[in-house]
This record gives C-alpha cells, structure tokens and sequence, in this order.
C-alpha cells in the first residue's frame, strides 16, 4: 500500500473505532457526516433514546504506530485546524486511534469562546487523554456542563 | 432508529474493526468491508484482501449482531441464519463466511459457508474467532481459492476491437 492510500486506509479505520468506542453508551446517537465539514462526526446526546437537543462534533485522526510518550501527540492537531473548530457552536472534541493497539486518545478542541464559557470555566483544553469508558463518561458530562451554564446565562 | 437498527450498526462498526486490524507481522491483510447495501439479499459485504496488483482477491460476507450472548450447553453464539440466505450465500462461486459478531464484548466469530451445509442456523458456532492467527488463515485461504481458479480461458462477447491492437 502507498503512503497515501494507507493514511486514507488509517483514518477510516480510525472513523469506525470511533464509532465502536461512542455506541458503547446507549445515550449517545452517532451521526456520521457525509461531506468534509472538518467534522466527521455529530454526536447526540439522548435521555430515554430520545434526544435532548445536546451534541457535540468529533474530528477523528488516525496513525499507524502505537505512541512512545504521550507528547508524541501534541503534534497532531494543527492550527487550522483549531481555527476552523472555533465557528463550530458546539464543543468539538478529537479522537486519535493507533492502529497497531487500537488505543484511543481524546483531547477538547475548545468549548466554544462565549461569555457563558468565561462563567463556567469551561474554556479551551489542549490536554490529551487516554479514550476509555469513564472518559467518554467525564465528555459527556463537560458537554452537559457546558449546556447547564449556557443555559443558565441565558435565563 | 429501533433497537435492532442500532445493534446491527454497532455490529458492522465492530466488524469492520476486527476485518481490518494490523497484523502484528504481516500488516494489514484485509481492505475495509464495502457494504452492499440494505436491500442484497443474503450479502452484507464484499471483503478484498491486500494483495499484489496482479490478483484482487476477494470474498463475501454475511454478518449477525446480537445482543443476546451465547446458548448455555455449547456456548455458541445466538445468532440465526435462514436456509434461504444461506443457499444463496453458497450459491455465490466465491468464497462466502457467515460471521456473528457479540456486540457487548465487541468479538467476532466466523464459519465457513460454501456449502458445507445449506440448513440455516439459530447460533453460530464459536471455534473461529476473528483474532490475528484467524485473520491470517482466511487471508491465506482465500489467495489460495484465487490463485488456483483464476481461468485466462474466458473470452467474452464484448470486446474492443481497437483496444486489443
């Protein structure tokens, strides 16, 4: 396989261990987006399998190689990048997969930048984490926090 | 989006998962499963294999996602294939393989279906799981189908005259 097709092999790969990763929660529906929005999933967040009207984007990256150091990491995510999650409405995370353990790896892109985030001292993080069930558990209720003070603010 | 509709998407998340995990010495054996579609019969997915240019080898595959875990005697997975979808499956001159994938524990088990039997199934056998040494064998089975029927005999009615010069 050249190169390209295999980074191409890699990020599909990556989409669906994203999607195996997110399905394990039954309150969460994953949607995943046909075109290139720089987002590759929108990720529902539902209460009694209906939808609560919460969701968050996931950008998906995948690498062949299993990681030395976590700092190996702080390369993957470009400024573009960043700048392009920041129009986005809703928090963004990225998911990272490597491919030769299956590990994933998540990190916020950034909550987005209003006075609502100030209060509730959800701002950008650039921390990476390791994906497993109690972070997905630690997501979904930054994502809920997030929504509780936007809403607050708003009444 | 029922129940059943999210298990079944679940179970090809993870079936496509398992198809194309690295192989810890010989890399990538298995392209990404390309879904055929809600409404083919019997087939769920065209399997090609990381090959050479000069043979694509590929195969076809049937997949069941439960929920429901293992029978208590034998431990085989509860999965249920009708006699009808497995004699169209075997009808296929291809090689074709049944897989039952446990959605809880994200594992895959696969069995043969190229005519071994043409009774249908209500759970699947589970002496195959889709692990590395697994992944290598139907690698190897498959090429091994391929390489001895390819037929350079086959002529067809539709040539291009100008393309041959």
């Amino acid at each position: 396989m050249i190169v390209q097709d295999l980074q191409t092999f890699i990020d599909e790969r990556a989409e669906h261990l994203a999607v195996m990763h997110l399905t394990r929660r039954q309150d969460l529906g994953v949607e995943r987006m046909a075109a290139d929005y720089s987002l590759d999933m929108l990720v529902a967040i539902l209460q009694d399998k209906r939808s609560t009207g919460r969701v968050f984007g996931v950008q998906v990256k995948g690498r062949d190689r299993a990681l030395k150091t976590m700092q190996e990491l702080s390369l993957s995510v470009s400024e573009k990048e960043i700048n392009t999650a920041q129009e986005s409405p809703f928090p963004v995370y990225v998911f990272l997969f490597t491919m030769s353990n299956d590990q994933g790896y998540y990190r916020c892109f950034r909550y987005p930048q209003t006075d609502s985030d100030k209060a509730s001292g959800l701002v950008q993080q650039d921390q990476w984490h390791i994906l497993n069930e109690d972070s997905l558990e630690q997501i979904i209720n930054d994502v809920n926090a997030w929504y509780d003070a936007k809403k607050q603010l708003a009444a | 989006m029922n129940v059943r509709e999210i298990i079944g998407e679940r179970g090809e998340a993870i079936f496509r998962v398992l198809m194309t995990r690295k192989h810890p010495t010989r890399s990538y054996l298995f392209e990404h499963p390309r879904f055929l579609g809600e409404k083919k019969r019997a087939i769920d997915f065209l399997v090609e294999l990381f090959h050479d240019e000069s043979l694509i080898p590929f195969f076809f595959v049937q997949v069941r996602s439960t929920s429901e875990g293992y029978t208590q005697k034998e431990k085989r997975l509860k999965v249920q294939v009708t006699a009808e979808g497995i004699k169209r499956l075997v009808a296929y001159p291809v090689p074709t393989y049944v897989v039952g994938i446990d959605e809880p524990r994200e594992q895959g088990y696969i069995v043969s279906a190229n005519g071994e039997c043409e009774r249908g199934f209500s759970s699947l056998c589970t002496d195959y799981p889709l692990d590395f040494n697994r992944l290598a064998i139907l690698w190897d089975e498959v090429v091994s189908y391929w390489a001895s029927s390819a037929s350079p005999a086959f002529k067809s009615a539709f040539y291009d005259s100008k393309w041959e010069q």
